[in-house]
């Protein structure tokens, strides 16, 4: 319970982390750690604007979002739900949020939404390839199949035994964790150009409660992707090395973005493919 | 076994009633045009339930001269699972097609629509109830000429002739491995009976037999390389007979397959890789070609050698199970792929609906000249929305129930997996196919539902778009809840997946491994319901919001546009641009363009894609004009000649008779 409690307060928090490290390294004072906060609290006091063209599918977008996100929150390591499955369950309830963020941009009739929907959509495909590989291996690892054990149960024995794998496991894992949560090298939501944009582009017309909605979802999507690479580097199976692993590894992202630049739109694909031979070598380390 | 026959019966006499009523707009020829299949399907309903709970039904035999054997109907529980779906869908598409066929009243002869539809059905029912070689080839055959002539719907069109004739081909072209596969295996038999064949046959052929009834049967289930008719042939055919073609009659192909391994046992470890690979293979090529469509139907159509994949993935991991005794892959695999068959026919049978109801309202079926019509057909819209959820095999509904069976079985053999074994290849190849099928199905839909229902309208129709009517609208609502329940409840599925699956496994394995997938089914249910919860609550929250704050509607931001134009929206083809163009060694998309000119551009400019399938443009036309160019060499034995015809006649049988004689002799 209390690992859901923490999500639902800090996740906000992690933004702060990875922008006030890109403000250490370009030398500025950097926003406060706690702008989402404030942010949200704007967005929801907010009136409501929406585009004539849009419908109910608009409307649903971020409302199913978050639902998703506060249910993949159960299913964290350490949480309280947890079955045999339950990881491709997770992984298509992202799916789903997907899905529906896809829709909701298209339902603007925007080009702009529309770029940003079908180059979503697109690094997708090869991004679920590449974790499906990695997950294979840590199902082998772990010998579970739920998102709690595979991800909880890996332990310091794992890394002395299958150090290879698991090393490329979690640089793959960052990749895909940059990559989902539009991060730099993939997306840079500070850019001013909508014409480079993925995620941010996509909720242009999204405003007041609904894009705090989807502010908040992507903090906990965040929140996520940190808390299972964080069991895989920090392999110690309590609550607070896992928050301390989280927040190591928004300020390792803020450190990837401070010395990257934004990788061209037609090498995203390639990337990703080089992840999935990464993966796949994974493997084979493995035996 | 009665209410079947009855239900057979009924579908004849109905049919043929049918013919007589022609074009006649009186409700009682609306009656006998619809009510046949509608009675019949509900009274054939009954044994297949029976069966399916668990009764055992005796066949129907005749000892009958002509089909070496005997006029053998029987359900067992293989005939009763894929009847099911059959009669489910056949209702609903008779609901549907009455009010369909409406539009089509002046120009056609609803009459005869309605007689090759009833002997279609008919022809489906006899294929998978017959137990006699003879009847089964039979029914087969009945099946491909019925559904040919539903197919050439629309035959005053060039493109329909071409389509009708590709089918025609490719479908006997499959039979003819079927009578050769059949006629192989009942060699030394008692009689054609399936059961006669079961006992004698042979152990060594196995492999040539399976090989046999995968292409004929692979053919019909629109397997690649073996597909390139399906996409010709749903579109050209009325929206209900193309949500049956694809929804069940394809199927069809997958119950050959099943039937061929109970009738001559289950072929060795490579065929069950080959199935996997073929499965992997055709779901992916499948959902590429669909994905780079532009008309509808032919998009769906494309999305079924998809699903043929899949349902391919889990025969494949079945076959595997059984001869690597890894029982738990197996159950699992075959138990996806029964409930993928199911699950398919539900939501294609919606989505072939609601691309109907689609072209009904607007008179076109290509995906660039639509959009904005959610708001004007909001049923239609959701429930297309829902099937698409369904068929990317998203949570909560029920495509995702299946693949799961499929994700497990990998899964569950990995962890008990050995890797220094080659076979843990055939789980991690099933869980990468279907993982890439998903991701691209999502593509597919995305673009399907959005470009068709999502922003401004693409094109100015003349006429009003409105919803379609209720009989249009009703049959995609049921299919929708059922797509619905199965998703959110799948628990009250496992019961129907448990006999059949026990025909390839020990009953004990079977309900071993249901067992914890129905506790796994019990959670789930609760997730999905406090999922529902979340979103009603969030809803009515922003509700309460929406009505205490000020509300306003403006244009589309767009970055600033005052008045955004429906032109400036994402296309069809542009959406999935990058992927084609990644994919284009297998897709050869060609890319038509005019480009605009001078500094001020009168002519419009524009982009055309246009996707054929490499297949038939690079396999099979070359072979077919091949043949077709040295066919004329015949023309020397061929002259028209009714003389020479006779001598042709004559020399065969002085040849045949000397043959026998010589033979006699030898004796």
């Amino acid at each position: 319970m209390i690992t859901i409690i923490l999500a639902l307060i800090l996740s906000p928090l992690l933004l702060g982390f990875v922008n006030q490290t890109k403000a250490f390294f370009a030398g500025r004072v950097g926003v406060p750690f706690t702008q989402l906060y404030f942010d949200l609290f704007k967005l929801f006091k907010k009136d409501f604007v929406y585009s004539k063209t849009t419908t109910w599918v608009f409307r649903a977008g971020p409302i199913v979002n978050i639902s998703a996100a506060l249910i993949i929150l159960f299913f964290l390591p350490l949480s309280v739900m947890s079955f045999k499955g339950d990881i491709i369950l997770v992984m298509y309830l992202l799916g789903l949020m997907r899905f529906f963020t896809i829709v909701a941009a298209l339902d603007t009739g925007s080009a702009f939404e529309g770029m940003g929907a079908a180059r979503e959509v697109l690094y997708a495909i090869f991004a679920e390839i590449v974790v499906f590989t990695s997950l294979i291996a840590l199902v082998y690892l772990t010998q579970s199949l739920s998102l709690a054990e595979i991800f909880g149960k890996i332990s310091p024995y794992h890394w002395t035994h299958y150090g290879p794998t698991l090393g490329l496991i979690s640089f793959v894992l960052l990749v895909i964790l940059l990559l989902e949560n539009c991060r730099i090298p993939f997306d840079d939501p500070n850019t001013h150009l909508e014409l480079t944009m993925i995620h941010e582009v996509m909720v242009l017309d999204h405003g007041s409660f609904d894009f705090g909605l989807i502010q908040y979802a992507s903090s906990l999507k965040l929140w996520i992707w940190c808390s299972m690479l964080a069991h895989v580097l920090l392999p110690i199976s309590s609550i607070w090395s896992n928050v301390v692993g989280i927040f190591l590894i928004s300020i390792l992202v803020g450190i990837v973005e401070s010395t990257m630049a934004r990788f061209k739109l037609i090498r995203i694909p390639q990337v990703l493919l080089a992840c999935f031979a990464l993966s796949i070598l994974s493997l084979f380390l493995m035996r | 076994m009665n209410f079947v026959l009855i239900a057979i019966f009924a579908f004849f006499v109905f049919g043929v009633l049918a013919l007589f009523t022609g074009n006649q707009k009186s409700i009682m020829a609306d009656l006998i045009r619809t009510c046949g299949p509608i009675g019949g399907s509900i009274l054939g309903l009954i044994p297949v339930i029976q069966v399916l709970a668990g009764k055992k039904i005796s066949a129907f035999i005749m000892p009958w001269e002509l089909f070496n054997g005997s006029f053998y109907l029987e359900i067992d529980l293989l005939s009763a699972f894929f009847l099911l779906p059959i009669f489910i869908l056949t209702i609903l598409a008779s609901f549907y097609g009455f009010s369909y066929l409406k539009q089509y009243a002046n120009q056609r002869n609803l009459g005869s629509i309605a007689f090759f539809f009833n002997l279609f059905i008919m022809s489906m029912v006899l294929v998978v109830c017959a137990k006699n070689i003879i009847m089964f080839l039979l029914a087969w055959e009945l099946m491909a000429l019925t559904s040919f002539f539903l197919v050439m719907f629309e035959s005053e069109k060039s493109l329909t002739k071409w389509t009708g004739w590709l089918y025609m081909s490719l479908t006997h072209l499959g039979t003819a491995c079927l009578f050769v596969f059949f006629f192989m295996a009942a060699d030394g038999a008692l009689s054609f009976d399936f059961g006669d064949i079961a006992i004698s046959f042979d152990k060594n052929k196995t492999s040539l037999c399976f090989l046999l009834a995968l292409i004929g049967f692979g053919t019909k289930a629109g397997m690649i390389p073996f597909h390139i008719w399906l996409p010709e042939a749903h579109p050209a055919a009325p929206a209900h007979v193309s949500a049956i073609m694809s929804g069940v009659m394809i199927k069809t192909g997958i119950y050959g397959i099943l039937r061929t391994i109970l009738l001559i046992g289950v072929p060795g470890l490579s065929w069950g890789i080959v199935l996997i690979i073929l499965g992997a293979l055709s779901g992916v090529i499948g959902i590429l070609f669909a994905l780079a469509q532009h008309d509808i139907k032919r998009l769906l159509a494309y999305s079924s050698v998809e699903n043929i994949g899949i349902i391919l993935l889990g025969l494949g991991l079945g076959v595997v199970g059984i001869k690597t005794q890894s029982p738990v892959m197996g159950v699992l695999g075959l138990a996806g792929a029964f409930l993928h068959i199911l699950n398919h026919a539900f939501f294609k049978g919606l989505l072939f609906f609601g691309a109907g109801s689609v072209i009904y309202a607007t008179h076109t079926n290509r995906i660039d000249e639509l959009g904005g019509i959610l708001k004007r057909m909001p049923l239609t819209g959701l429930t297309f929305f829902i099937g698409s959820i369904s068929i990317c095999g998203l949570p909560p509904f029920n495509g995702f129930i299946s693949e799961l069976f499929i994700y497990m079985g990998s899964f569950k053999e990995i962890v008990v997996g050995d890797f220094d074994n080659t076979s843990i290849l055939l789980p991690i190849i099933t869980i990468l196919a279907l993982v890439t099928i998903g991701g691209l199905a999502a593509l597919c839909f995305t673009k399907a539902f959005s470009i068709i229902f999502l922003g401004e309208p693409r094109y100015k129709f003349n006429h009003e778009i409105k919803e379609s009517p209720a009989f249009i609208v009703y049959p995609m609502l049921v299919l929708c809840a059922i797509c619905v329940m199965v998703g959110v409840f799948p628990s009250l599925i496992l019961p129907i997946l448990e006999e059949p699956v026990s025909l390839f496994f020990s009953n004990e394995v079977v309900r071993s491994t249901f067992v914890p997938m129905g506790e796994m089914f019990g959670i789930m249910t609760y997730v999905y319901l406090s999922l529902i919860g979340f979103i009603t609550l969030i809803a009515i929250v922003r509700n309460m919001l929406v009505k205490r704050r000020s509300y306003q509607t403006t244009v589309t931001w767009d970055c600033g546009y005052i008045r955004p134009q429906a032109t400036m929206q994402y296309t069809a083809s542009s959406f999935v641009e990058t992927l084609v163009d990644i994919f284009s060694f297998i897709l050869r998309t060609k890319k038509t363009m005019d480009k605009p000119s001078t500094y001020f551009p009168l002519k419009n400019a524009g982009l055309n894609t246009r996707t054929a399938d490499t297949f038939a443009q690079k396999l099979y036309y070359p072979v077919y004009y091949f043949f077709k160019g040295h066919m004329f060499k015949l023309l020397k034995i061929q002259y028209g000649n009714i003389n020479l015809y006779m001598f042709y006649i004559i020399l065969t049988l002085v040849i045949m008779l000397s043959v026998n004689l010589l033979t006699r002799s030898e004796l």
